[in-house]
Parts: structure tokens; C-alpha cells; sequence
């Protein structure tokens, strides 16, 4: 028995399998992943290779699938950090832990399977485990860590056994049952599809591309369940990369399977146990799902190898993000409690995008590159999309409420309420695209698509990625973003030496209709960002650092609007945004930030986002930011009619200590709210003396699972005393019950403060729920 | 802590929400005292009509047995004080406490907190400054007793339910 045994096809036989077991596993591994490593040259998983035996236990469980159709399977992991004998060393970034569960739980999300962590990690300080030169110190350590009922995950600081390319080592059957990552990648947004497809294995799942194990498959696939992946409804792959496959997914190679009389192949490009692409690269991100059948064998593999993790060996985790005492993932399986990202993780632990929050993408490829997302306020960080690419020079929503994000020559659909990866909707590959800078949305919704290096404006259909051909050569040398006017016509600005304009074209046929901005007026010379407000069009200058502003129906020259001098610090600024409090925001590229200036004046407020920015849940910092994006964020699910039974005390689990009561007024449809809180210290220098408590109260008619109410601010009274109070109208604020335990409640104000708060009920639900008739009912 | 006035029972002048409140209520029926218990359509805001513009607002747990409120009112305005949320001389208290179910009363501490910023996760420091009593006299009247425990005030006020008592009358009749 040798390598080429294993890899020759017939390893998986019981007789020939023996062999391998008794002439050492690590040539069977690395045999079985040598045509991954050929193909890909990056980030190998290596995995024990089935049997025989083993093969009947799980088919014999899968056949008896059928009476437990239904059931939802808990697994509860044991996070486990690998450091030195003396405790150094190790993964680090332990808030990367709580984003590879929640990456599992995503991937797994149409299985039965939902992943939970024992609080906490457990530290193994043993400098042979922290070297782990071999597969058999692995699965030594897999035995003396062994704990019936729990799955343990290892995390390993990098690659394993010695091999520069192996970046994880799965063995399912007990006791020597554990999976370690050799990645300290784990949990960043660019590697997703990496956590899914390595759980897989956990679960037995090969690659559809497998030959090492059990003998290349055929495309004809007459022995589907006895060649390459065991599993019939993934057809035989040449393994997707960068060469045969667009980054839509879109299957173009045209190799031949390796069976007489084989056609080409016509693999399934997004399924998490195929191949990847280049780290970093968007391509990497179009695997999202398990078939049927690998879901099947999944359920096969647990039942029958480690029924003890679904057993009365499983310790009990209790889940309760929003703190009512029940179970979260409990009342997501029961449907008192939405599942918002749709992957039976706790909603309320995560920061999801809310409407209003300033986005941030950047210009790099580093590892952690991705859309973050601030607060409109404080400028705070509060979380990452999930969905990791480079280069996003531009986000924009779209009229169908997706994100859309422009990554070199792809176009990223995201979705802003589970904050992931819709899909890759548009690869210009094949139209030979250079630099996607910028997107717009024409009459009928689809994409205007601004090409830098090709200076023209592409038409993509928004629906199916389809392109729809050219729609305007652009008259510029290097345009960088355009906008839409207040006539309705595209302009463009250009930032070439001897060529800054901003340029109208056609928003109809695409037809150039002249200048608007004449080449350098106003001192313009390098343009990037533009945008109109009010009457005006502001420009930011990359060269000058500053912002100059015209007049937006002649194009005139008005005043330079952020000066060097007064800049604050901006350097190569991109896009700029007029916020909800009529501030303007401007992406610094050159100093890894984002500034603020006076909506009026132009003058320098404060470095809204400094550099550095976007740490705490170990998604990296800003870094060239480019595009920026204030979201708008729409409600997933209908929730609860208003009832009485939400009277009562309601807080953010982020700004403790302030918070609201509603009343609820069923027989006049009206819900009456106080808000007790404090004064705002944006623009205010608060007085450390003083409690600064504010209050406000609202009313408003209210429809279904929606209030729409008016805030008034209450003067003139007197401490318990008989005073007439006045009551002014200073904002708007609109109420959504998601469940009868979590409102999303936004608001503006008159003085310019907006924002979105997601508020869970303070005590445990007594009657909403009965009142309501369960989350599920609603009104219309 | 703000020095605080002395409490008044006679006040008329009811401002514009206080009415329109009054407007809404629905015909009180009040159930038979000696079937009332606490419970949990309770819940909700409570005023006295001739203390216009602040009040209480309830949040009951029956199961658990707590209390927990927010007493919305006034204190002294500082010389320099600024606002763009709302008015300075807003002041709100907190309430927690605990009941039995054979009782109609609860006592609970009153607590101030300070050091927030509006819609910021800035620490909020909690004092304990005194003691609030709530006595449910049936499912749309009661009586507040406080006193903090620096002097400066003390007091009693009526309560009223600003909005319907039907979801207290009907879990009173079903039981």
C-alpha cells in the first residue's frame, strides 16, 4: 500500500483501506488532498478517511432518516486554544470565535444542525499540540480531550503537520473525534465559506471533487455512491477555481471527465464543500449551501458515529441574548422569536445593520477588508458585514432594498438585514471590465455600472446579473463616481491632470451633453467624490484635500468648501455624504478615516471615524476607506399586533441605563411611550455635575405591528408641583414590534439627532404573546 | 442631587396630553377590592390630574413578583444648562421593588442615575436615594408614598390610570 493506492480510486474499499489504516493515515491524507493542492495551491483540509464499515453504519442511518425528518439537532462545541507549555502563543482574537459560530450556523442554516459554544474557551497550553507536527499528535490530543456529548474544535495559530498549505484536521468518529483549524483567519468576513465547508467534513462530507478517498467520479456518475463524494445529487466536479468559473458562480471550463464516453463537466459551483478560490478574491465567497444529500449524510454520520452529541451526554446551554429567561434558539425553532438572519443564531447578540448607521468600505485586500458600519452619532463602531472582497471603492442601495458594492470588476449584492452575501451578481470578466468605481440605478432598476479603465458606463440587469450592453462611453480619462442630478441626468467627474470635470450625460440614451464643471475650475484638480444637496454640488478634490462646491444647475464656481487649511487631517477624500443631521461626511482615504464637517459653513467638526477604527469584534480597522453609505435597513418579517400585553419597560442592550415604557390604548388604536434618557453630548459640553436627565414622551396611531408617533419635549413644570406644563413637537419616531420582545424603534428629531434602537422588553413577557395570538399572527 | 419642592395637591391646569388622555379613557369599572390582586394589566401609565405634565410609568411581572417603574417629573434647572433633546429641568427616578400576591402594595427603593448621553452606551452610575411605596387600590386608582433620604422632599399623591384598566379588569374577573 503507497499513496498512489489511495489516490488510485479504490481506497475506500474495506481491504484496501485496512492497508492504509496500517501503513499510516498521513499518506492517505496527503494523497487524498494532493489534486486539491495541484489545483488551488492554497488552504488544504485534510481530513480521516472513511471505511467500510464505517460507510455501512452511516448509510444504515441515512436509510433511517425518514422518522426523524423533523428534528433539529443541538450541537454544542467546546472552543479549545492551543498555546505553549507556558501559555504563550495561541489564537488570540477570541471575538473571532463568536463569528465563526455564527459563519457555521449561517452555512448550516436549511440543515437540522444548529451549533452552540460552551462560554468561553478552554486553553491547552502543550507545546507538542502547539507544534503538531503529525497527524497522530492530533488525534492523541483528540482522545484525551474527548468528552462524550460535546464536539471540540481546536484552535490552532497556524498551518498544520508541517505542511505550508494544511489549514485543518478533521477526524469524526469518537473518541478521537475533534477538528482543528490551523487558520487564524477563522471568523473574518473574507473567509466564510471556509468555516461551513470544514464543519462539513466534521460530518463526513468529502469534496465533490474527492478522488483520494473513494476513486474519481464519472460525470455519467453510474456509482455516484461509491466514487468521489459518496453523494449522489453533487455532481462529479473538476474542482471550481479562478480558471473555470466566473465569479457569479458561472461554470465555463470545459474539461472532460475521466470515464469513457464522459461529457464535460457541469459541477455545482456554490456548494460549500467545493474548492476555493483565491483568498481575498470575491470568488471565493460563491459557495453557500449543502445539497440534500449531503445533508443526508451529514445526519447519517452524527446518528451514527456520535449520537452522543445529541444524547443526555450534551451539557445544557442556555442561549438568552435578550435576556427573558427562555432559550433563544428555543423560540426561534418555536416562532416566538424571528429568526432575522435566518440561521437559528440568537438575534439580539448581534449587532445587525440598522437604518441611518454610516457604512464604510475600503480600498485594499487585506484580510478583514469589508463594509463596516458606525454609528450615526457617536461615530462608534458597531459591526461588519459578513461578506469579505477587496477593493470596494462604492456601496449604494439598490431600489429593492439590497446593498450594492462595487469589488473591481464584480458587483456584490448584500443583504442589509442579515448584513451577508446575497451573491455575486455581476463578473465583467467577460466584458473585459477593468475597475467598477461607482453604481446607479436607471428607471427600470437596473445597474448603471461606471468602469474606470474603460471609461464607459456598463447596463447590467439587477435581476440576473445579465449584461445589457454599454450605455454611455464616458468623455472622460479617469472617471471616478457619479451621481444623479436634480434634473435627473448621470454626472460624472474625472480626476486625470488636465481633465477634472464633472460631465452630464444623458440619463436616457447615455448621449454626452457637455460640462457642467469646466476642467480645473475652481482649482479642481484630482476629482473623486461628488454629490448634490441643496442647490449645490460639492466636489472633493484628492489632490488639494478639500471640497469645493458649484453651483449644481450652471456648474459656476461657489466657494471652496473644505479648504486645505481647514481640513482637519483629509487626505485623498472619496465619497462624500450629506448625513441625516445635515453634516457632511467625507471618506479620508489618505488617513484611514472619516471626517465631518459643518453642513453650512464646511468647517471642520471632528474626525467622525478615526483611524483605526472597527477593532472589537475582530474584523480589523478601516483601511482606505472609499465609499460611504448611510443604510436604510427594511423590516424582514411582519411581527405581533400591537396589544396592552406590551405595556411596560423596554431597553437597548447597548445604552443601558436609559430606555422606555410604552401604554398601549387598544380601543383608540393609540400608543402612548415615555422615553427617559439624557442629553445629547454632540454639540453640547455636558456638565459632569449635573444628572443631565431628559425625557420625552410620544403618542400615535398605530397599525398592526407599527406605531407611528409624534415626540413631544415637556417644559415648564415643577417637581411634583401644580405648574402648567407646555408640550412641543420636536420629531418623528416610528415603533416595530418584531416579537412581543423586540422593537426596533427609530427616530429623528427636529435638532438634527436620528437614529434606530433595538429595544428588548426589560421584564419577561406576561401577556403579549396570549394577546397576540403568537408571534406569527398579524393583521393584515 | 437637585433640591426638590415641596409636593403639591391642588394643581389644576391640566396641559394639552393630560387631557387628551383623560379624553381616551375608557368608563372605569372598578372591580370588587376585595378580589383585586396585582397583576399584570397594571402595567402601563399612571398620573394625577392635578399634577399636570409627569406621572408613573408601571412595569409588572406577576410571575416573578417585581415592580419595576419610571417617574417621570421636574427639578431645578441649572444657570448654564443646554439642551437639544428636551427640557432641562426634566427628572426622572426609578423604581424596583418586590410584591407577594396576597398584597396590594409594594415598596420599592427609588433610585437616580446620571452620567448617561442620549442614545450613547456611556456608563450610567445608579443611587439609591430614598423610597417609593405604590398602593393598587383596584385596577385604575392608587397611592404613591415617597421620601428620599436626604430631606428634601416627601410626599403623597393619588394615582389615576391615564389609559385603560380593561386588561386589569378582565385578568381580575377571570381569576
Amino acid at each position: 500500500m503507497n499513496s498512489k493506492a489511495c489516490q488510485s480510486g479504490i481506497a475506500f474499499r474495506a481491504v484496501v483501506c485496512a492497508g492504509c489504516y496500517a501503513f499510516g493515515l498521513l499518506l492517505c491524507y496527503q494523497s487524498a488532498v494532493a489534486s486539491v493542492t495541484d489545483k488551488t495551491a492554497d488552504d488544504v483540509c485534510l481530513m480521516l478517511p472513511s471505511n467500510a464499515a464505517i460507510e455501512a453504519r452511516i448509510s444504515a442511518a441515512v436509510g433511517a432518516l425518514e422518522a426523524t425528518q423533523n428534528e433539529h439537532y443541538r450541537i454544542v462545541l467546546q472552543y479549545n486554544v492551543l498555546r505553549r507549555s507556558d501559555g504563550t502563543g495561541g489564537f488570540t482574537d477570541l471575538a473571532l470565535i463568536d463569528e465563526h459560530l455564527r459563519d457555521i450556523n449561517w452555512g448550516f442554516r436549511d440543515t437540522p444542525f444548529v451549533f452552540v459554544r460552551i462560554p468561553g474557551v478552554r486553553y491547552i497550553d502543550n507545546d507538542a499540540y502547539f507544534a503538531l507536527d503529525t497527524v497522530s499528535e492530533a488525534e492523541g490530543m483528540y482522545t484525551s480531550f474527548h468528552t462524550p456529548g460535546v464536539a471540540n474544535i481546536y484552535m490552532h495559530p497556524g498551518t498544520l503537520f508541517n505542511n505550508p498549505n494544511a489549514r485543518s484536521y478533521t477526524s469524526p468518529p469518537p473518541p478521537r473525534r475533534g477538528h482543528t483549524y490551523g487558520d487564524t483567519r477563522i471568523g473574518l468576513p473574507a473567509n466564510i465559506a471556509y468555516s461551513p465547508h470544514e464543519l462539513g467534513h466534521f460530518f463526513f462530507l468529502l469534496h465533490p471533487y474527492e478522488s483520494g478517498f473513494a476513486g474519481t467520479e464519472c460525470v455519467a456518475r453510474e456509482r455516484c455512491d461509491e466514487t468521489g463524494d459518496l453523494v449522489c445529487d453533487t455532481p462529479a466536479s473538476p474542482a471550481i477555481f479562478q480558471q473555470n468559473t466566473l465569479r457569479t458562480g458561472e461554470y465555463i471550463g470545459n474539461a472532460v471527465g475521466p470515464c469513457s464516453g464522459d461529457g464535460p463537466y457541469a459541477p455545482l459551483t456554490d456548494l460549500w464543500m467545493e474548492a476555493g478560490w483565491q483568498y481575498g478574491d470575491p470568488g471565493a465567497l460563491i459557495r453557500n449551501r449543502f445539497t440534500d444529500g449531503q445533508i443526508e449524510r451529514m445526519r447519517g454520520t452524527l446518528l451514527s458515529l456520535s449520537p452522543d452529541l445529541i444524547g443526555e451526554d450534551r451539557p445544557e446551554v442556555l442561549v438568552d441574548c435578550d435576556f427573558d429567561g427562555l432559550d433563544d434558539i428555543d423560540e426561534i425553532l418555536e416562532g416566538s422569536e424571528p429568526d432575522i438572519n435566518q440561521d437559528k443564531v440568537p438575534d439580539a447578540c448581534q449587532k445587525f445593520l440598522r437604518s441611518g448607521d454610516l457604512l464604510v468600505s475600503g480600498m485594499t485586500n487585506i484580510d478583514t477588508n469589508t463594509p463596516r458600519f458606525f454609528d450615526p452619532q457617536t461615530g462608534a463602531f458597531r459591526g461588519a458585514l459578513r461578506t469579505g472582497a477587496w477593493y470596494m471603492h462604492q456601496l449604494r442601495t439598490g431600489p429593492d432594498g439590497l446593498i450594492y458594492a462595487t469589488s473591481v470588476s464584480v458587483i456584490q449584492q448584500l443583504d442589509p438585514v442579515t448584513g451577508r452575501l446575497v451573491k455575486n451578481l455581476v463578473d465583467g470578466g467577460p466584458q473585459s471590465a477593468g475597475t467598477f468605481t461607482d453604481i446607479l440605478f436607471d428607471a427600470a432598476g437596473n445597474l448603471l455600472v461606471l468602469d474606470l479603465s474603460n471609461k464607459d458606463i456598463k447596463r447590467y440587469s439587477r435581476e440576473t446579473g445579465e449584461f445589457l450592453g454599454t450605455f454611455a462611453q464616458v468623455p472622460l480619462s479617469s472617471p471616478k463616481y457619479m451621481e444623479y442630478g436634480p434634473d435627473g441626468h448621470i454626472y460624472v467627474v474625472g480626476n486625470a491632470v488636465g481633465d477634472n470635470r464633472v460631465v452630464r450625460l444623458n440619463a436616457q440614451t447615455g448621449a454626452d451633453m457637455g460640462d457642467l464643471v469646466t476642467s480645473g475650475s475652481g482649482g479642481l484638480t484630482a476629482g473623486q467624490g461628488l454629490v448634490f444637496h441643496e442647490g449645490y454640488l460639492y466636489v472633493s478634490d484628492g489632490a488639494n484635500a478639500s471640497v469645493l462646491r458649484f453651483d449644481a444647475m450652471s456648474g459656476e464656481f461657489d466657494r471652496e468648501f473644505v479648504s486645505p487649511a481647514g481640513n482637519g487631517g483629509l487626505a485623498n477624500p472619496h465619497s462624500l455624504r450629506f448625513g441625516p443631521d445635515g453634516r457632511l461626511y467625507v471618506a479620508s482615504r489618505g488617513s484611514n478615516s472619516v471626517k465631518r464637517y459643518d453642513g453650512t459653513s464646511g468647517a471642520y467638526i471632528n474626525e467622525f471615524i478615526p483611524a483605526g477604527s472597527g477593532g472589537p469584534q475582530g474584523t480589523g480597522t478601516i483601511d482606505q476607506p472609499a465609499g460611504l453609505l448611510f443604510a436604510s435597513v427594511p423590516f424582514a418579517t411582519p411581527g405581533p399586533d400591537i396589544n396592552p400585553g406590551m405595556n411596560g419597560a423596554w431597553t437597548n442592550l447597548e445604552t443601558l441605563g436609559q430606555g422606555m415604557f410604552f401604554d398601549v390604548v387598544a380601543s383608540q388604536k393609540q400608543l402612548f411611550m415615555g422615553w427617559f434618557s439624557y442629553e445629547t453630548d454632540m454639540g453640547i459640553e455636558l456638565d459632569p455635575d449635573e444628572n443631565a436627565h431628559r425625557w420625552l414622551v410620544a403618542i400615535g396611531p398605530y397599525s398592526g405591528d407599527t406605531a407611528t408617533l409624534e415626540l413631544l419635549a415637556v417644559d415648564g413644570g415643577t417637581f411634583n408641583g401644580p405648574e402648567p406644563v407646555t408640550e412641543t413637537a420636536v420629531g418623528q419616531a416610528t415603533l416595530k414590534f418584531r416579537t412581543c420582545t423586540e422593537a426596533v424603534f427609530e427616530y429623528a428629531l427636529d435638532a438634527g439627532l436620528a437614529g434606530a434602537l433595538v429595544l428588548n422588553r426589560l421584564l419577561p413577557d406576561t401577556l403579549c404573546n396570549e394577546l397576540s395570538g403568537g408571534v406569527t399572527q398579524h393583521h393584515e | 442631587m437637585s433640591k426638590r419642592p415641596e409636593t403639591c395637591f391642588t394643581c389644576t391646569r391640566p396641559g394639552r396630553l393630560i387631557l387628551l388622555f383623560w379624553a381616551l379613557l375608557a368608563p372605569l369599572q372598578v372591580a370588587n377590592a376585595e378580589d383585586f390582586a396585582i397583576n399584570a394589566g397594571l402595567s402601563g401609565s399612571w398620573a394625577n390630574p392635578a399634577i399636570p405634565g409627569q406621572g408613573l410609568f408601571v412595569d409588572i411581572d406577576p410571575a416573578n413578583g417585581v415592580v419595576f417603574l419610571a417617574w417621570f417629573t421636574y427639578g431645578e434647572v441649572a444657570a448654564q444648562a443646554e439642551s437639544i433633546v428636551a427640557y432641562p429641568g426634566n427628572r426622572w427616578f426609578i423604581a424596583l421593588g418586590a410584591f407577594d400576591e396576597s398584597s396590594t402594595e409594594v415598596s420599592m427603593d427609588l433610585i437616580e442615575t446620571a452620567g448617561g448621553i442620549f442614545d450613547n452606551p456611556a456608563t450610567v452610575t445608579e443611587q439609591t436615594v430614598g423610597n417609593l411605596s405604590l398602593n393598587f387600590l383596584n385596577c385604575s386608582a392608587a397611592e404613591m408614598a415617597f421620601v428620599f433620604d436626604d430631606g428634601a422632599a416627601q410626599g403623597e399623591i393619588e394615582l389615576s390610570r391615564l389609559t385603560s384598566s380593561e386588561v386589569c379588569e378582565t385578568l381580575i374577573e377571570a381569576n
